[in-house]
């Protein structure tokens, strides 16, 4: 009779085959199978370290908390840098197109003469948007000068020293914008522009002190152009654009 | 009425951190088990405990309802041994922390079944250090765990005659440091 080897014996162990049968016949196998199954139940007489479960909770709460803070600031921070990303693709992609706009219109000889002021070009409605857009922090800030005046006691006079100066900054950018805007055909924006311009110039020549008469007089060009309330229609205008902007980016990251 | 795995894990998917807590004490005893018999100390039995909840956790929408959560959590704790091991290059280090290999021969104090189980652990211990990573693994999944022979292949990425192979090895290797301290035993008893 052919003995069972080591590997018919653990293959029998583990019920992979069934060698019972010779087991039963062969004395020697079996007292190798005892042998065999009294070393393994050695290893399982071996007892196993206990842990709480609650222990292990608590030590995972931690972490898992720790992960979704970890998450949570990452979303975050994903969110902004999308946020950030959208909103210089779409300046991008509006001041590329007032670029190709402006490019085409100043390499055409038909249309040089639009560059002119007096001769209006047609509006063009993406980059007045962007323009009126841009203007809007500007009349912001010329508003409040202008209204420091306005709203001062004709009788007393004003102390302009600190409007002096923001007039002062405020002149080269106010030129500029009435320049862009004239180029673009935008009379509106070109018109206000220029009714602000002479009394931000009067302001920043103007002493540290305003008499009742120059106070007056300044108040009465402010008033007669209407140009508070034509500031605030324009900046509102902005700001709706703004808005708009700003709801367009939300949507977007929400669609994400 | 107690809450099934199944359920548990549903809710624990739409983040209820009580239902997976649920999940972590019904089965954080076996993990540790497996675990422990797999690296062979506490401390890495330990973290490899917090590493298979947390990947459990990260990954509990890839469960599927139809299988065992138990098992499914099973494969992830072995997954994270076999990490850790391998990380480490364990089978250079010792399993099981110091051990200190009796001489079965040596005068052993009267027979007491706690200090013979205490001193049962070392030799195991030391046994057990003597397995490749290989070899632990392929015998604490047939032995303790009771994986089909084809399982445990697909788990160490070898071959069924391989796998067998390796079992077998694993068992001779600890029939014969072990033999000696069982006839010892036996005399004793």
């Amino acid at each position: 009779m052919q003995h069972l080897n080591d590997e018919d014996l653990i293959a029998h162990h583990y019920r992979d085959t069934d060698s019972s049968e010779h087991l039963r016949a062969c004395a020697d196998c079996r007292a190798q199978y005892e042998t065999l199954r009294s070393v393994l139940a050695l290893v399982d007489a071996v007892p196993v370290p206990e842990r709480d479960p609650e222990q292990i909770w608590n030590r995972l709460r931690w972490r898992l908390e720790r992960r979704r803070r970890r998450t949570w600031q990452w979303m975050m921070s994903a969110a902004a840098v999308l946020a950030i990303v959208f909103v210089a693709g779409a300046w991008w992609r509006e001041g590329q197109r007032t670029a190709d706009s402006g490019q085409r219109v100043a390499s055409n000889p038909a249309t040089q003469q639009l560059s002119n002021p007096t001769t209006q070009q047609p509006n063009n409605p993406g980059s007045n948007k962007v323009l009126v857009y841009v203007v809007t922090d500007h009349l912001d800030a010329a508003e409040r000068v202008l209204a420091e005046v306005a709203n001062a006691d004709p009788k007393k006079g004003l102390d302009v020293g600190e409007e002096t100066k923001r007039a002062e900054d405020l002149v080269d950018a106010n030129r500029i914008y009435r320049q862009t805007a004239a180029r673009r055909g935008d009379a509106r924006i070109a018109a206000l522009l220029s009714d602000i311009e002479p009394i931000l110039v009067e302001l920043s020549h103007s002493g540290a002190k305003l008499s009742p008469d120059e106070l007056a007089s300044m108040q009465k060009r402010i008033d007669s152009k209407n140009l508070l309330f034509k500031m605030r229609v324009m900046s509102a205008q902005g700001e709706g654009q703004q808005h708009n902007q700003n709801v367009l980016a939300s949507q977007h990251l929400n669609s994400l | 009425m107690e809450m099934t795995d199944v359920a548990a894990v549903s809710r624990a998917r739409d983040g209820d951190a009580e239902a997976f807590r649920l999940l972590v004490e019904r089965h954080s005893r076996a993990i540790f088990r497996v675990a422990w018999r797999m690296t062979g100390n506490e401390h890495d039995a330990d973290d490899v405990v917090q590493e298979t909840f947390l990947r459990a956790y990260r990954q509990i929408d890839r469960f599927e309802e139809r299988a065992n959560f138990s098992t499914w959590l099973h494969r992830i704790a072995i997954n994270c041994s076999l990490d850790l091991l391998r990380a480490r290059g364990r089978h250079d280090k010792q399993y099981g922390g110091d051990v200190d290999v009796l001489d079965p021969s040596s005068d052993a104090p009267e027979p007491d079944r706690i200090a013979i189980s205490a001193e049962l652990q070392q030799h195991v211990a030391a046994a057990m250090k003597r397995l490749s990573d290989n070899e632990r693994t392929a015998f604490v999944l047939r032995h303790f765990e009771g994986m089909p022979v084809e399982e445990i292949g697909k788990t160490l990425g070898i071959q069924v005659n391989a796998t067998k192979h390796t079992i077998f090895r694993a068992v001779r290797k600890l029939r014969d440091a072990l033999e000696p301290f069982v006839r010892s035993t036996q005399c004793n008893t």
